[in-house]
């Protein structure tokens, strides 16, 4: 245990620091409440997006055997060179309970057929698909960036809360409350010694008297 | 000067005995893996094949590898055989490898792919041979692969010049690859002018082939709510049963339904209606093409039914090993991913 002043002072600015403790522990109670309702909602879209996820990954791997076994995997690459893009996404930052979390906003990277870069004429629909599914994991893939980036963000604030919470809790408050029992126990001890002391010194004081009217009365002629 | 086609068709007749039949693909659907299946077409005519691709690759890219380099070897090999006329013809069939190999050279020019890269996804089974087609795919650029057409006086060499410009604009391949296929048939069709029977029956395969490929352009366009008046370029003209009037008119209809229902009368009506369902369910157009495919590769397996004395033998065979060759991969790739079957069987073409 931290060593204490056993002052009065000391005691009264250990329980003013008691008070402030457990009022910032509430508010980190409240903090962390609100985090966790803020979690289990992104929790619950990174699950659905996952889902979806694994759906369209599923069905796009699918179009894209069924392409590469009909049309050949050389007119599947070939369609690949045509069809280069670029994905554009603007990150920027906002706050959650003062946690800051990227905000990505996104262009679909979803394409139509005229503008996937090649001609209409020389493809089939299974490589349309294909390409079509693939824009659609893409999507997802971002989204699922974006939401899973801030699902951490407000899972490592919320252990940290946590962290603080149970610090305040179970060491903080009761070290402080122990220190305040400990100053009290040391200023009634003071007490009671001056007490005692007050008493003795009473008592001294009183036998003097006595003695000095005891003696003034054996010097008295009869 | 005539083609004797006696001699070609024998040559013919004597590789289609080597074609798969029904019994061989059943053996090749219960085989359980894909190095089974190597190892049954090992004893087989792609025995050459399987043995060089397999030195370079391994697993699906040596199957694929194999195929590729077997459809290559053995349109080259037609090509050989047949003379004059009829080896115009021939060129004018195989011409479609042609498109599909400059397409795809100046697809890869277009994001920098590298030579070698390119080359790998080329088949060079037409007109233009492995060490032409290496020549272009060797150049800096788009541009230059154009210039180079232009200096070799290809017939795409100056569709392509006059829509480079519109592709600089955005990069977009679109106008390149749609003048290079407009190009194909117009060319195809100046060179078949004459009147005979074996050239009316390579028109007839053209204006078919361009019929199905409108079909497919309007149902996508109207899939995807492109407006009639973009879409209107991706249109073929020559088509043997639709003319452009018609098929701009199927362009402005609202739904798929509409236009199927347009089509009923003709003769890709049945085929179109009997996979309305499938769309429904499924929103997805793979059915319908697939049936579509399946309609014109039979009609080109017809061809060997034709008379023996003309170039129908020889359609009938390019038909009918294109069919084998798409048939052989969907098996592979079947295996590969562990696909179902009843799934692998609405993928084949069992001809």
């Amino acid at each position: 245990m931290e060593e204490a002043n056993p002052t009065r002072t000391e005691l009264l600015a250990k329980k003013a620091q008691i008070e402030l403790a457990q009022q910032g522990r509430d508010l980190l109670k409240e903090k962390r409440d609100a985090l966790i309702v803020e979690f289990m909602a992104v929790m619950d879209r990174v699950v659905r997006s996952s889902q979806k996820l694994e759906q369209i990954s599923n069905e796009a791997q699918y179009a894209l055997t069924v392409a590469k076994a009909v049309d050949g995997s050389v007119a599947v690459r070939s369609a690949s060179f045509a069809t280069g893009g670029e994905v554009r996404v603007d990150v920027r930052g906002s706050y959650i309970m003062g946690v800051p979390v990227p905000e990505i906003t996104k262009k679909s990277v979803k394409r139509t057929l005229v503008t996937r870069g090649y001609s209409l004429t020389g493809m089939s629909s299974r490589i349309d698909e294909t390409a079509e599914c693939f824009e659609e994991e893409l999507d997802i893939i971002l989204d699922i960036a974006a939401i899973e980036t801030r699902l951490r963000r407000l899972g490592e604030e919320i252990a940290k809360t946590r962290r603080r919470v149970n610090a305040l809790d179970n060491i903080m408050l009761p070290t402080l409350k122990e220190q305040v029992r400990y100053i009290q126990m040391i200023l009634e001890e003071r007490a009671r010694e001056d007490l005692f002391r007050l008493k003795k010194v009473k008592k001294a004081i009183e036998k003097r008297k006595r003695a000095q009217e005891a003696a003034k009365k054996s010097t008295v002629p009869c | 000067m005539g083609t004797d086609y006696g001699y070609a068709n024998a040559r013919v007749r004597a590789m289609k005995s080597y074609l798969f039949r029904r019994p061989f693909y059943e053996k090749l659907l219960q085989m359980a893996t894909l190095q089974d299946m190597t190892t049954t077409l090992a004893k087989t005519p792609y025995a050459r094949d399987i043995d060089e691709a397999m030195i370079k690759y391994s697993g699906i890219r040596g199957f694929d590898e194999a195929l590729r380099m077997n459809t290559m070897r053995t349109f080259r090999k037609i090509l050989k055989f047949v003379d004059s006329d009829g080896r115009e013809l021939v060129d004018i069939l195989v011409g479609r490898w042609d498109v599909s190999n400059i397409k795809t050279i100046l697809r890869g020019k277009n994001i920098g792919a590298s030579t070698e890269d390119i080359v790998t996804s080329l088949i060079p089974a037409g007109e233009l041979d492995e060490i032409t087609l290496r020549e272009l795919a060797g150049q800096l650029d788009v541009r230059s692969c154009i210039d180079l057409m232009a200096t070799w006086r290809l017939p795409y060499a100056s569709a392509l010049t006059e829509a480079f410009p519109e592709y600089t604009k955005r990069r977009n391949m679109t106008s390149l690859e749609l003048a290079l296929d407009k190009t194909y048939y117009e060319d195809a069709f100046s060179r078949l002018k004459r009147n005979s029977m074996n050239v009316s029956l390579v028109r007839e395969i053209l204006r078919r082939e361009i019929d199905l490929t409108n079909i497919m352009t309007v149902l996508r366009v109207i899939k995807d709510e492109i407006e009639p008046k973009q879409a209107k370029r991706f249109l073929l003209e020559g088509g043997k049963e639709f003319d452009m009037e018609r098929l701009e008119s199927l362009l402005k209809e609202a739904s798929i339904e509409d236009v199927v229902f347009k089509l009923k009368t003709s003769s890709y009506g049945r085929v179109l209606e009997s996979h309305m369902n499938d769309y429904f369910e499924s929103g997805s157009l793979v059915r319908i093409e697939r049936s579509l495919e399946e309609t014109a590769v039979r009609r080109g397996i017809a061809m060997f039914r034709a008379d023996p004395l003309s170039i129908a033998m020889i359609i009938g065979y390019i038909w009918a090993k294109y069919n084998e060759i798409i048939n052989l991969r969907v098996i592979a790739r079947s295996k590969m991913v562990g696909m179902p079957e009843d799934k692998t069987r609405e993928a084949l073409i069992l001809a």
